[in-house]
């Protein structure tokens, strides 16, 4: 039963920490006010702009269907209001992929980094003491 | 020189230096990490154009723009779909899936769930997703080479396909990951400046007035504003929004895609990698108006439609015409290059499909379920993707000898669907939802893989008047099942869940969300040297 629930994957990745060890390193990170502070925060941007774009993506198609006349209008010259929402796409994809990495690496590396280094330096000692 | 020489002169050139390529990484590869990821030494920019060179298929090239000058607006929905998915990969998948797995997408599923019933599942599934995807570039293949050289019979498709096959059977068994790697970008590259050269004389055409190649798409199209608007090739609105959803969520579970972001050494430089990937993605899509609406203008419908019914060919054949037309010098060259570069684009793609599923086959079946995972023998491990990848590509050249004749951005849509309803849902309850399970994970994979598949068998595509089989009415009225099927795979997951305990998993949630979140463990990948190999070199640490 516990060799088929170990990942035989894991401990080659977890580098010179053995399987048991990284658990036992894991289950105090886990209960770590960084830690809980770092889930809160990933869960609390994710979802809400996961639910944003996917419902402007999602206009897209919808409007196609109910509203063809609206997206054949002609905004200027050849442009329709449907290639130009088209092309809003884009735009907010870019926007929202460089908002996402401003966030990430001002709001969650910073706390990412200090838990790994608080579990190394955690190691450290158990090897002194 | 005929254009025929021409193509087969450039195309070898290619072939050359990507074999160059894959020699170079045959005598890199090493250990079975080597094989897998690529070591892990890819760097985040690298790994993004990579993303662009394995995602940006014969769908991509060959495929929208054909939509796109065949029935104008409609096919650009396609290109808007294909990169908002990204921000799915971005936001939920990418970097939680690079610190909690290793080298199959089976790795992230299995994490806290009994090996061997995952593992078979999600085996099945990329092999599944992986195959529906090849037969789709294999068939561009095919329609490509009876452009150039010209002939209107089977066998020389067939010869084609069988062609790449083999092509895509010596990258993978020799080049393994990095050999991929490599070729994907040097497509990349290739096909974004092959891109932008005819885009740019496309527009040059219209004196640089993007109103005017409209209005000359819309007159030549004989359908007039209709072909600026919504309604030529999709009139209803489910199946819209069927397409859409599979093209949004499929690419989070397509197995090629994924596995991409084990070949880096950090989580930051798999969100690094995604961001390069949205840019190249992006800005290949935008200029997809040019190449589709500029064959329509320039080519023509009769033209494109008599080189291949589906569309495929007004790309190359939009560059003959910008080139001077046929015949001339100048066409056949530019025809050529074009031609050589989508060549290239599917051969590409294929490689990273075919080392996706040999991997999966025998990382995920044949090491953790046929011999259980105990007494790792990685070498033996490689030795078995390698002939799995000899299998695959056998199976994908008969396979795609059948599927001719079907355009093929609508093919690897039916990909997306599948991925999104079969991979998509047991991807995110595992790193999202405590409760999930191994039971869960099964139930979702199978109940996803074989209801969307079900869903094309008896929808329109093969039943009915536009079908194979004309005699009997479609059951199921959409193209893309993925309004059902999505949503099924996600509800047989959670329902499989809830009807089972399995307190194993529950506990070992948290550390898998420690793992994925802060890339503990994970993040040491490249300082550890790893056990099974001697051969790794101890590098600076880092962090």
């Amino acid at each position: 039963m516990a060799s088929d629930r170990r990942n035989p994957s894991r401990s080659p990745t977890t580098g010179r920490m053995t399987a048991e060890e990284a658990v036992t390193a894991t289950e105090a990170v886990g209960k770590d006010p960084e830690m809980v502070e770092l889930e809160h925060r990933h869960q609390r941007f994710v979802w809400p702009v996961t639910v944003f774009f996917l419902l402007y993506y999602l206009a897209l198609p919808i409007l196609a269907g109910v509203a063809p006349d609206l997206m054949g209008t002609k905004v200027f010259g050849e442009f329709t209001f449907g290639y130009l929402f088209a092309l809003s796409e884009f735009l907010m994809a870019f926007v929202v992929a460089w908002v996402y990495a401003r966030w990430a690496s001002s709001r969650m590396d910073p706390l990412a980094t200090d838990l790994r280094q608080k579990l190394h330096r955690r190691q450290i000692k158990e090897v002194d003491g | 020189m005929s254009h025929q020489t021409l193509s087969l002169s450039l195309f070898v050139v290619f072939v050359i230096l990507t074999l160059g390529i894959t020699l170079w990484a045959s005598r890199q590869t090493k250990t079975a990490a080597d094989f897998y990821s690529a070591g892990r030494r890819i760097t985040g920019w690298q790994n993004g154009v990579a993303i662009s060179g394995d995602y940006m298929s014969a769908a991509s090239f060959l495929g929208i723009a054909g939509l796109i000058s065949l029935f104008g607006y409609d096919g650009f929905l396609y290109s808007v779909g294909w990169l908002v998915a990204y921000l799915t990969v971005l936001l939920l998948v990418a970097e939680l899936l690079r610190n909690s797995g290793k080298y199959t997408m089976a790795d992230v599923l299995a994490y806290r769930m009994r090996q061997r019933p995952v593992r078979s599942a999600a085996a099945l599934s990329t092999v599944g997703v992986s195959i529906v995807y090849l037969i789709a570039q294999m068939v561009g293949a095919g329609a490509l080479v009876k452009l150039l050289l010209g002939v209107q019979g089977d066998a020389a498709s067939i010869l084609a396909i069988a062609g790449v096959g083999i092509l895509m059977i010596v990258y993978v068994t020799f080049g393994g990951m990095i050999g991929t790697t490599w070729v994907q970008i040097v497509k990349a590259v290739l096909l974004m400046a092959g891109t932008v050269l005819l885009s740019f004389l496309v527009l040059a055409k219209f004196g640089f007035s993007m109103d005017k190649m409209f209005a000359d798409a819309a007159t030549a199209s004989g359908k007039g504003d209709a072909f600026l608007a919504p309604g030529l090739r999709f009139t209803n609105t489910l199946e819209l929004v069927s397409l859409g959803l599979a093209l949004v969520l499929g690419t989070a579970g397509l197995p090629h895609i994924l596995i991409r972001f084990y070949t880096v050494p950090t989580a930051r430089a798999a969100r690094k990698s995604v961001l390069w990937a949205i840019g190249i993605i992006g800005g290949f899509y935008i200029l997809t108006t040019f190449l589709g609406f500029g064959a329509a203008a320039l080519v023509g419908h009769e033209a494109i439609t008599k080189a291949d019914k589906a569309g495929n060919m007004a790309g190359p054949l939009l560059a003959q015409t910008i080139g001077g037309g046929e015949g001339s010098f100048g066409g056949d060259l530019f025809l050529a290059f074009i031609a050589a570069v989508a060549f290239a684009t599917i051969l590409a793609v294929v490689a990273g499909l075919t080392i996706t599923a040999s991997s999966s086959f025998a990382h995920d079946f044949y090491a953790n379920v046929l011999r259980r995972g105990q007494e790792r023998d990685e070498q033996a491990e490689v030795r078995v993707a390698r002939i799995t990848a000899l299998v695959i590509g056998a199976i994908a050249i008969v396979l795609a000898s059948f599927a001719r004749g079907q355009n093929v951005a609508f093919l690897v849509g039916l990909a997306f669907a599948v991925a999104a309803s079969a991979n998509l849902p047991t991807i995110l309850f595992s790193l999202y939802w405590k409760r999930f399970n191994t039971n869960g994970a099964v139930v979702g994979i199978l109940v996803g893989l074989f209801g969307s598949l079900l869903l094309v068998l008896i929808g329109p595509n093969v039943l009915g008047a536009k079908g194979l089989i004309k005699s009997v009415e479609p059951l199921f009225p959409l193209e893309n099942p993925g309004i059902v099927s999505i949503p099924l795979g996600f509800l047989a997951a959670w329902l499989g869940t809830v009807l089972s305990r399995e307190p194993a998993s529950e506990e070992m949630y948290e550390e898998l969300r420690v793992r994925a979140l802060t890339g503990l463990g994970a993040e040491e990948a490249e300082v550890a040297p790893e056990p099974e190999s001697e051969t790794a070199p101890a590098t600076r640490p880092t962090g």
